[in-house]
């Protein structure tokens, strides 16, 4: 859908009453209304929309505070050089549009501080004429074991402990 | 302190993986030269497991969070069986939380595997220093907190310059190294900490059990 807005001068003339005057006045009203007709074009605004699919990225530490004012880099499918760049936003969010052009994976590199992540973002290549409504998926990539609550991290570290003091009595065992 | 896989290009990860290798490879020589190498290991499995859980006591320090590292105290500690104890810890912290990459696993254990053993060469630095009556409990805490944050201060330093000198083209370079200087910075508090954690252990394990940090007798000690 577009929106077109035309805005023009109204031409006013009337010879009966305005005389020899009236006309010159309405001559030059007229020059002016023509002769600007492109300027007033130009002044106007146009409104268009498409729709496109976007994704949003939220980065965290796997502490659950947001990872603000990270840099992002995006990377097309099987190129070197990032399409786009930017920077996470105070609750560690970003938004970019894929072209879908160019369907494949794209990777999506999100650094600060040394700290970071990298995400491969499957994208379809636009099939369908009309957009369709569709529910919104949620992706995650994480930079390894993923974000566990406080219970699993305990017994993970209990797990662990139990197994290096193990290790530890194995090797102060009594020899027989 | 973990670099995460996709940081640094493919040549610095082959290079760490190489040279914790070496590493690994010194260490375990020294430790087979003592009389009996299983002699250390109680210890060294132990202490990996405070290394493993140390990785998640996070300290917020606005803007930064910063988390224990403790490779000073093993150095301290462990001798050469810190080397081999942090390899495994941060294996384990690897594959179970994610700390740091599989790619980069050989360059984490020379960010903090390596400046355990500097720790550990500081500390026993004291007995070549100071003969055994000169040695008061206050010298013995000054060279345990000396070494304990050298350990994180050291390793903070190897992050940053590893990671400074390897920026990628396509990014904000000033952004990113305001961002290290940051994290650079929120580490001096974490070294003094670590280093008066490390000085108290020293001082509590000279009173009750003097034979864990008395270098003299044992050969597989720096």
């Amino acid at each position: 859908m577009s929106h077109f807005t035309h805005l023009s001068l109204p031409l006013v003339s009337g010879r009966s009453r305005l005389g020899v005057d009236g006309w010159l006045f309405g001559a030059v009203l007229g020059v002016v209304s023509l002769g600007g007709a492109e300027a007033a074009i130009a002044h106007g605004v146009v409104t268009t929309y498409q729709i496109k699919p976007q994704i949003q990225l939220r980065a965290t530490y796997d502490s659950g505070e947001p990872f603000a004012q990270a840099q992002i880099s995006v990377y097309p499918p099987n190129q070197d050089t990032p399409s786009q760049t930017g920077q996470t936003d105070q609750q560690g969010q970003f938004l970019f549009t894929p072209d879908s052009a160019q369907p494949g994976v794209w990777q999506v590199k999100v650094r600060a501080g040394g700290h970071g992540a990298v995400m491969n973002i499957p994208v379809a290549a636009a099939t369908a004429a009309e957009p369709t409504e569709q529910a919104p998926q949620t992706l995650a990539a994480t930079t390894g074991g993923g974000v566990y609550t406080p219970l699993q991290k305990g017994v993970m570290v209990g797990a662990i402990a139990w197994g290096c003091l193990g290790t530890a009595l194995f090797c102060l065992r009594r020899k027989g | 302190m973990h670099i995460p896989d996709g940081i640094l290009p493919a040549q610095i990860c082959l290079g760490g993986y190489a040279l914790t290798g070496l590493t690994t490879w010194f260490s375990l020589k020294q430790i087979n030269r003592c009389a009996n190498p299983l002699e250390g290991v109680p210890r060294a499995a132990l202490l990996t497991a405070a290394f493993f859980a140390a990785s998640l006591l996070r300290i917020p320090l606005p803007p930064a969070s910063v988390h224990f590292v403790l490779n000073g105290m093993l150095g301290v500690v462990l001798g050469y069986y810190a080397f081999p104890a942090i390899l495994v810890g941060l294996g384990l912290q690897a594959i179970m939380f994610g700390h740091g990459g599989l790619s980069t696993y050989g360059v984490n254990a020379v960010i903090m595997g390596i400046p355990a053993l500097v720790a550990a060469a500081l500390f026993r630095s004291r007995d070549r220093l100071f003969p055994a009556q000169a040695q008061t409990r206050w010298l013995t805490g000054s060279f345990a907190f000396m070494a304990g944050a050298s350990g994180v201060g050291l390793a903070a330093l190897v992050f940053y310059s590893l990671v400074i000198f390897n920026l990628p083209a396509d990014l904000n370079a000033q952004a990113e190294q305001a961002a290290l200087t940051t994290l650079l910075v929120a580490h001096v508090p974490l070294m003094l900490l670590e280093g008066a954690f490390t000085a108290l252990l020293v001082l509590f394990l000279e009173k009750v059990k003097p034979e864990l940090l008395n270098l003299r007798r044992n050969t597989h000690s720096l």
